[in-house]
């Protein structure tokens, strides 16, 4: 059985505690301020390409920002069908976890208005096109096709990248204050979401078979590894939308050195921020030792060559 | 009893109370032939059993230990 240093009551007090509103840091009304960078570089890493002038470099910044909250509305749907699943399995049961779980798929639902009022600001501020990835039921329907536990991994591999991009906009003191405050208070909410994930995954490995664990450490690499499909494809469309801006069409060789070293950084942002997180890694190890083992060894295939 | 129903002892009993939750339970592990839900499977099928009761809220009851049997690995019929 895997102890954790908290209870379902320990998330729902701190919960409480940091609760927010989206108007608040959001107000109906804002305006986009795109006269300086959204995102901390070291997340959008617009400025290691060198054939984008000051101007364009931004302005890839502003896309990043862009697909950034899209990726977040486009996983946060299977997460809360997810979770809303979760509650229902503790109705009549556990009252502490039921009204975590709830709380977790409302704070969910609340990340996708603030979400989607920033790209709405976003695309009334930006001069052209810019593409994000559209269909998230598809892709809700494909990751709640596999069983519950793997899906629950790959909520917390995610939840957990949500620490480090807070950190980074800290770090970065030219990012812009708006978006620092957005990525704190999604944070701080994720971070009691990484908390239930466990408790719930504790629960289930003392529940099901050891064969269950296993698969579920294979279905949270597939469902990795579809992702690392989706981060392509957006590279692909923010490409298209930056040469749209640029008015010209780059070089092959550009075309080349854009997509490598920005499928490159989505997956920093997006996949190996998790794998090589000591928390999550420990945690996999009290799952299952070879499961983590098995984590690590993705780093490889997630590493820029 | 409690015991013999794993995690969906509780739900029985907040329900039911302790005495009809021992009473329904015993009827429906002898409809099943079974002596104690000892894997997410047997949960699976007690909860499909129970939804077929006739109080209404005994079927919900059914669905949650169904959908709790899921979450800890019951491996379910293709149409579920």
């Amino acid at each position: 059985m895997i102890r954790l240093p908290f209870t379902y009551r320990d998330v729902i007090r701190n919960s409480i505690k940091v609760c927010w509103q989206v108007d608040d840091l959001l107000p109906p009304d804002f305006e986009l301020d795109l006269s300086r960078p959204q995102l901390p570089e070291s997340i959008a890493r617009a400025m290691v390409l060198d054939f984008l002038n000051e101007r364009e470099q931004l302005a890839l910044n502003h896309i990043r920002s862009h697909a950034y909250m899209n990726i977040f509305i486009f996983v946060e749907e299977y997460v809360i069908a997810q979770t809303l699943h979760h509650a229902e399995a503790e109705l009549f049961g556990d009252h502490d976890a039921l009204r975590a779980l709830l709380r977790f798929s409302e704070e969910e639902i609340k990340h996708q208005a603030m979400f989607n009022r920033y790209c709405a600001a976003f695309r009334a501020a930006f001069q052209g096109p810019c593409e994000v990835l559209g269909s998230a039921a598809q892709v809700a329907n494909v990751i709640l096709g596999h069983p519950p536990m793997g899906v629950m991994l790959t909520t917390l591999h995610l939840e957990i990248v949500t620490q480090q991009h807070y950190v980074d906009s800290i770090r970065d003191h030219g990012s812009n204050p708006l978006f620092t405050r957005l990525l704190k208070h999604h944070w701080l909410e994720e971070a009691q979401h990484t908390k239930i994930d466990m408790l719930e995954l504790a629960k289930m490995a003392e529940y099901a078979e050891p064969e269950v664990v296993q698969t579920a450490f294979h279905d949270y690499l597939t469902i990795i590894a579809s992702l690392d499909g989706l981060l392509r494809q957006q590279v692909e469309m923010d490409l298209t939308s930056i040469q749209a801006f640029c008015g010209r069409a780059f070089t092959d060789s550009q075309v080349e050195r854009y997509v490598v070293l920005q499928h490159d950084s989505y997956r920093r942002d997006f996949i190996r921020l998790s794998i090589t997180h000591p928390q999550f890694l420990n945690f996999c190890d009290e799952l299952w030792p070879e499961g983590a083992r098995l984590v690590t060894n993705q780093l490889t295939t997630y590493q820029a060559a | 009893m409690r015991d013999a129903l794993g995690p969906a002892g509780l739900k029985l009993i907040n329900v039911l109370g302790r005495e009809e939750a021992d009473r329904l339970s015993r009827r429906i592990l002898r409809e099943l032939g079974l002596m104690a839900l000892l894997t997410p499977d047997d949960r699976y099928r007690f909860g499909e059993h129970l939804i077929k009761e006739s109080a209404p809220v005994l079927r919900v009851l059914g669905r949650c230990i169904m959908a709790q049997a899921i979450i800890h690995g019951a491996k379910t019929p293709p149409s579920q």
